[in-house]
């Protein structure tokens, strides 16, 4: 069926002057009132929202449902025998779990807003003594589900239309009537529309990629100020979600943050004093640290099912314990992690931080705190992009392994300066850069993320061997994992001078050079 | 979606009564149902309040116009109706015009698969090529079987009849209904099992007042006498079909 029609009414619904309205024959029964709880679902980067999907859990006296609502289609109403959060698996076998496969994974459904109401319900009968149309009246309150304070925002009273199956001309009836007579007003879109905007929650509003807005002749203080304050909100946006182990995700987008934080510290060089930005890169470095086992482990249980399929079938099966051993390993690591981002050290550091990029500018600045920005991105994305040509030269001479992480360590940097500086310059320039400039980055981080997981690997058996946890098999499990491993490396390392050489293209250069070399006479 | 048929050769042993009663269960038990009046005379639809009309019956039967555009929402939630029409008198030569005539209501319901979980057929008696379209349509034939020899009889026809066009694996589900235990008749039968090929279900729908009342009440009998003896017995028979079919009683 599609959305019923949902009205906005100024005063509550009288029975009686509706059948009045709509003349002889009909009949109104009042059902037992009750009250209806809403969830609206979604992952935290909504991912829902962004295919035009929004999923609601809806629960009305002892009955629990989940309702998908496409942007247009019908909707598809499911029981739900769970709760929020949910994983995409948690769902219930069939289509609702078909609709969602492979958009969630591995986030997980939160709540992101609810609504409580109380609902007043009338069934309209014909002259054959039958129902053909439902009628719901809702005084609802929408309510936010994160943030500190659960706001809580009065809705206005809404009246829902719902012609039964092959009865559908009468609702389209009844709507005239109260539009004509109650003065009600037309709702388009669902629930979660209406809930979102009454407690001022932007659907789609979180997203990990980098979206700051510069002009070429801001300041670069200024500048490196907005970048690394967006870059600080992603993270503590982060840290609830890391902290309560909600899903992969939001360890990873923090972590990101911090890395790009640390990059744009050392990269948008001269803008903050010296003394400030080793402070502050080593603060962001102990983030690092503090989270790095936390996301090895994630990596390897999400990588599980691929290695597992990857072995002989016949050592499949001795994985188990491995399986075992990284759940209680990252069972660890969280309860380890999760204190550390509630202690005093971890907020203060970003409370510190924070206080620093929203305080007045330095009395004595640093040498390129008044250098426009056009100009300070121009010089360092460039200077970045000759020193990955240089050193990818170098390798595609001898593609060590060595050289090449070097190699991934400057392309990072080149594409981290790209997205900060994204907005001085033309998409449709720029864009074309960074693809070539990702092509290869995937194929290095493949290459480095398989050494990395190689080494892990052999140290995770080595630990549970002297734990006494590891079958013979298990050890040999593992040890296929690792030739595996290191196969595809050697299939990475041969894919990198293709890879690079699209970069190295004249065509390439040629617009790197005109998009952000300086003009000669500029400060070097 | 899983599809049975309330199904008899015979007529007047209660097809109706158990497939709006079992209908209605299962709609209450969380299945999205729909029940499927293919009876011209249209007393599914009649208890249920809908109207025994179809725009278009023969398009429909055709598999020129989708089947969801007839159905009817019921009183009840999840409890959807397909009514019926005077056409479906007619139903054997439309069904003839197909091109796998035999496999024609199969093909029908395939669309509406995703849309429900469980389909009920409530069929006209006899053994006609409606039958035979039914029987390569479901999962299995609940047939009810008045206590007497002659229904017995027709239940025995039936399975012959399953054997000799290769349907022998068709699940036939029968059940005494209209079980009176104060006729002696009765008594002997039901505690004799009939044919040795179909075992009966354990469940007996006896012979009640209540269930005649469903023609004034015009709904299950669950929904106007729920604590009655007729009301527990079809419970008890959905609780036994919902097992046997794998979904939620």
């Amino acid at each position: 069926m599609p959305l019923p029609p949902t009205f906005e009414i100024p005063a509550p619904l009288e029975p009686t002057a509706l059948l009045e309205a709509l003349g002889e024959g009909w009949s109104l029964v009042a059902e037992s009132p009750g009250r209806r709880r809403t969830e609206c679902a979604d992952s935290f980067d909504w991912r829902l929202q962004a295919r035009g999907l929004r999923l609601l859990l809806v629960s009305e006296g002892e009955g629990r449902y989940w309702t998908l609502c496409p942007r247009d289609g019908d909707l598809l109403v499911v029981a739900a025998d769970g709760e929020l959060p949910a994983a995409a698996g948690d769902l219930p076998a069939g289509p609702l779990r078909e609709a969602l496969a492979g958009l969630l994974a591995p986030r997980v459904l939160l709540a992101r807003a609810a609504i409580e109401a109380r609902v007043r319900r009338w069934r309209l009968i014909d002259a054959e003594g039958k129902t053909v149309l439902r009628l719901a009246e809702e005084q609802g309150l929408a309510i936010a589900t994160e943030g500190p304070h659960r706001l809580r925002v009065p809705l206005p009273r809404r009246v829902r239309v719902q012609p039964l199956k092959g009865y559908d001309e009468l609702g389209g009836m009844v709507a005239a009537q109260l539009e004509l007579r109650f003065g009600a007003q037309p709702l388009a879109g669902c629930d979660c529309e209406a809930a979102c905007r009454a407690l001022g929650v932007a659907p789609g509003g979180y997203s990990s990629k980098i979206r700051v807005s510069l002009t070429p002749d801001l300041p670069g203080a200024e500048a490196a100020r907005r970048i690394h304050l967006h870059l600080l909100g992603t993270l503590v946006a982060n840290v609830p979600g890391t902290r309560a182990g909600l899903d992969p995700e939001f360890l990873h987008d923090l972590r990101v943050a911090v890395r790009r934080t640390r990059s744009a510290l050392t990269q948008i060089r001269g803008v903050f004093p010296d003394e400030r930005v080793r402070q502050f890169r080593e603060a962001f470095g102990w983030m690092g640290e503090i989270t790095g086992p936390m996301r090895d482990l994630d990596v390897f249980l999400l990588q599980f099912p691929d290695y597992h399929d990857g072995l002989p079938a016949d050592l499949r099966g001795d994985l188990g314990p491995f399986r075992d051993f990284l759940l209680e390993e990252r069972r660890r690591a969280h309860e380890q992690l999760a204190r550390r981002l509630a202690a005093p050290h971890f907020r203060g550091l970003l409370k510190e931080w924070r206080a620093f990029l929203e305080a007045a500018p330095d009395p004595e600045p640093a040498p390129e705190a008044a250098t426009p920005v056009g100009e300070l991105a121009n010089r360092r994305i460039w200077r970045a992009f000759r020193r990955v040509i240089r050193d990818g030269r170098t390798a595609v001479e001898a593609p060590s392994p060595e050289v090449l992480h070097e190699l991934r360590k400057d392309c990072k940097k080149l594409r981290y300066l790209q997205e900060f500086f994204a907005s001085l310059y033309p998409p449709e320039r720029l864009d074309p850069l960074i693809k070539a400039l990702k092509g290869l980055l995937d194929v290095l981080g493949e290459h480095q993320d398989l050494a990395v997981q190689a080494q892990h690997l052999e140290g995770f058996a080595e630990r549970m061997a002297a734990a006494g946890h590891a079958p013979t098999r298990t050890l040999l499990a593992l040890g296929a994992l690792v030739a595996g491993l290191l196969a595809r490396q050697v299939v990475a390392r041969a894919a990198f001078a293709a890879r690079f050489e699209a970069l190295d293209s004249e065509a390439n250069r040629a617009a790197y050079r005109a998009l952000f070399k300086p003009a000669p006479g500029a400060a070097a | 979606m899983r599809a049975v048929a309330l199904y008899s050769i015979k007529g007047g042993v209660g097809k109706t009564a158990t497939a709006v009663n079992l209908a209605y269960l299962s709609a209450a038990a969380g299945q999205r149902t729909l029940l499927w009046d293919l009876d011209p005379q249209g007393a599914s639809s009649f208890y249920l309040r809908i109207r025994t009309e179809v725009a278009k019956p023969k398009k429909l039967l055709r598999g020129k116009r989708p089947l969801d555009d007839a159905v009817k929402g019921s009183d009840f939630e999840r409890l959807d109706l397909l009514p019926a029409d005077p056409a479906y008198r007619r139903m054997d030569l439309l069904l003839d015009e197909a091109k796998k005539p035999k496999a024609q209501l199969r093909q029908l319901i395939a669309p509406v698969r995703e849309a429900y979980d469980l389909l009920i057929l409530d069929c006209p008696p006899s053994l006609t090529l409606v039958s035979e379209n039914v029987f390569r349509a479901v999962d299995a034939l609940l047939v009810p079987v008045i206590p007497t020899p002659l229904s017995l009889r027709t239940l025995t026809q039936l399975l012959d009849f399953l054997g000799a066009e290769g349907l022998a694996e068709v699940p036939v589900w029968p059940f005494f209904a209209l079980a009176d235990r104060r006729k002696r008749l009765h008594q002997g039968i039901l505690a004799a099992p009939p044919d040795p090929r179909a075992t009966m279900l354990a469940t007996v729908i006896p012979y009640r007042s209540e269930v005649e009342q469903m023609g004034l009440h015009r709904a299950p009998v669950a929904a106007y006498a729920p604590g009655s003896q007729a009301a527990l017995a079809y419970a008890a028979l959905w609780r036994e079909v919902a097992g046997r079919l794998g979904v939620a009683s």
